[in-house]
């Protein structure tokens, strides 16, 4: 693997740890299975698969701040994610307060990181 | 070649201050020979080491990071061992996905009277980071493409 790529997944994979998200699952883990609603392996897994979504938005995320604003095809390029899930990152995002629409580059609207 | 053969691995450990910093401790006052390659950084505890930190290290160049804390039951803190164990599972996971080999990321256990057991511990995890080689951040300083 390229130096460069790794860096950015890397920043990526700090960027994952940051989210509220993740924060917030690692944090109670341990009381979600005590609780019993869910077995511990059904509480690794489930952290686990948001572990990886969240590793996909802090890749997006990263993109948008080093390189941003950015469309959903320069993003795709970028990534190598499919643009129907980088959709749905986007509008996630979005939702979270940590995207917004910049403005639009063409035909197509572009992102960029939100200021916090 | 020559200098991938000189390859020294950078290692850097978390030790948490109550057992395995003492532990450390004891191996430098006892005299037990260990690899200069480890940068110990005290923690209070293994549970406060965020896997952000981890990385980070990584990101700065780190061959290998090993983490280390009090015996399950022992802890200071109570549970903060506990903490720390959940979390090398998804920083392990995280770095196979990031493309890192997981083994560079370590948790280990390591009280305050064994001294040996630490300086065992980092000569063999120093091995196995020069068996892995240097990261790939770092590759192009050993001599790699």
């Amino acid at each position: 693997m390229e130096e460069n790529e790794l860096r950015a997944r890397l920043r990526a994979a700090r960027e994952a740890f940051s989210s509220e998200r993740v924060r917030w699952l690692l944090g109670r883990s341990r009381h979600i299975a005590e609780v019993g609603k869910l077995t511990p392996e059904e509480a690794k897994e489930l952290i686990t698969n948001i572990l990886k979504e969240e590793l996909e938005r802090g890749r997006i995320l990263s993109e948008l701040k080093e390189n941003g604003p950015l469309t959903v095809p320069e993003l795709s390029e970028r990534t190598g994610l499919p643009k129907q899930r980088l959709m749905w990152h986007l509008i996630c995002m979005m939702k979270d307060g940590r995207v917004a629409i910049w403005g639009k580059k063409g035909d197509f609207y572009a992102f960029s990181a939100a200021k916090r | 070649m020559a200098k991938k053969d000189k390859f020294e691995p950078l290692i850097v450990a978390f030790c948490c201050n109550w057992c395995s910093y003492a532990g450390a401790d004891l191996a430098g006052t006892s005299r037990f020979e260990y690899p200069t390659n480890v940068r110990i950084i005290r923690v209070m505890c293994s549970g406060r080491v965020d896997p952000i930190f981890v990385l980070e290290a990584f990101r700065l160049g780190a061959d290998g990071v090993l983490l280390t804390g009090c015996h399950p039951g022992d802890c200071h803190y109570i549970d903060g061992n506990l903490k720390a164990e959940m979390r090398a599972r998804y920083i392990r996971a995280c770095l196979e996905e990031v493309g890192l080999e997981p083994e560079r990321f370590r948790l280990e256990w390591v009280s305050a009277s064994e001294g040996v057991r630490f300086a065992e511990l980092i000569k063999e995890f120093t091995e196995t980071i020069k068996r892995l080689g240097p990261s790939p951040l770092r590759r192009r300083e050993h001599g790699g493409e």
